[in-house]
């Protein structure tokens, strides 16, 4: 049998809900080698799902959705909110 | 050693409020006509003497203390335009008279290079997070000056329009790799771009088998940015349309009333206005919002 990897993928989403549209997104795939060239900033201008339940329906399981973000005056703006951290194992070659 | 500014440039050449309002949505505000182009190619000429096959020499890498203006001393190419009237004049309306410059690097990325810088923001980042006594609206600004054509696939500086709005420091950011409206700052020799150092930029990966080069200085306003530009319309119907019109512009996760209603602040402050009040506590008379 050959042995599985993880590949990550984190998608920023318009809004809470899981099918808004996606507005940044970043791949960690750990099948790579580490020689290899990951994803890296700037790289691609098309958005490889549509949504959340777009990558859901190809494959991608949901494990991590980051809290409702607080709107406090205090708080102002800095990070990205709505973000969803995805996953799918794909296999290597042993 | 710092480059202090010290001449006043006259107020009808400085920014007018149609451009300040562009650099106060965007974060920031780019020229492709400051340059004559026999100074573009008498500054590439020294960045090309810059580098060898190991990369920059030592007399153009970058020092925080050693070596904080290495290209700017060795090229007298690029000092000219840095003292070019017209662009002193850009530089004097988002910072005032007086600026200085604190540091400034010759960035140099090498033929086909894969891998990209990550997001990030220079150092300091936005400015709730600055130290106690820093006016809440000081800004530093970085300029991006390219001598020579930088097409897409030549990888110039990525930046995040309006993310200059956003709290964070340096390398929170790093996480994150494509964005939404992300835009690489490509064009002809002798682009130059003026950045609020709060914006989020990154450099980028080179498909083309040359050299790419991009000269930044940091400068220091040594006044209250405010009143500091030609100011005239500021408050006129135009200008409050085109506020009203952009008041989601680069929104992207749900931010857009926070951020129009914190413009609109800035937009008053910047103009020499005073602040208005808000008895109904809706963020909603600011007019610009």
């Amino acid at each position: 049998m050959s042995p599985v990897r993880q590949q990550i993928l984190i998608l920023h989403l318009q809004s809470g809900d899981l099918g808004s549209p996606t507005v940044a997104w970043a791949l960690y795939d750990g099948a790579l080698p580490a020689n290899a060239v990951q994803m890296q900033t700037g790289s691609e201008y098309e958005v490889p799902y549509e949504s959340v339940l777009d990558a859901m329906r190809h494959g991608w399981r949901v494990f991590q959705a980051s809290p409702q973000p607080e709107r406090s005056a205090g708080t102002g703006t800095g990070q990205l909110a709505n973000e969803f951290w995805l996953e799918r194992n794909v296999e290597v070659e042993g | 050693m710092a480059i202090a500014e010290t001449e006043v440039v006259p107020q009808t050449e400085l920014l007018d409020v149609h451009q300040m309002a562009r650099f106060v949505i965007d974060g920031f505000i780019e020229f492709d006509d400051l340059v004559p182009d026999e100074l573009s190619e008498a500054v590439y000429a020294d960045e090309l003497a810059s580098v060898n096959e190991d990369g920059p020499i030592p007399e153009v890498r970058w020092h925080i203390t050693d070596n904080p203006h290495g290209f700017y001393e060795r090229s007298a190419a690029v000092r000219a335009v840095h003292n070019l009237p017209r662009v002193k004049a850009v530089l004097q309306s988002l910072l005032g008279p007086g600026h200085v410059a604190s540091h400034s690097a010759l960035h140099c990325t090498g033929p086909l290079q894969e891998t990209a810088q990550q997001w990030h923001v220079d150092a300091g980042g936005r400015r709730q997070v600055r130290l106690p006594g820093v006016h809440p609206w000081s800004f530093d600004i970085l300029t991006a000056y390219f001598a020579h054509d930088t097409p897409h696939e030549m990888g110039p500086t990525l930046v995040l329009p309006g993310s200059h709005m956003r709290s964070v420091l340096g390398p929170d950011v790093a996480r994150y790799k494509n964005i939404a409206g992300q835009k690489r700052l490509s064009g002809k020799a002798g682009r130059i771009v003026f950045m609020h150092e709060a914006l989020w930029h990154c450099a980028q990966t080179n498909e083309i088998d040359q050299w790419r080069f991009m000269f930044k200085i940091r400068y220091n306003p040594r006044v209250p940015q405010r009143g500091i530009f030609n100011t005239e319309g500021w408050d006129s119907e135009e200008i409050r349309r085109f506020f009203r019109m952009n008041k989601n512009a680069h929104n992207l996760t749900g931010e857009s009333s926070a951020v129009a209603q914190e413009r609109a602040d800035w937009w008053r402050y910047l103009c020499g206005a005073d602040e208005l009040a808000d008895p109904s506590g809706t963020g909603a008379h600011g007019d610009y919002a």
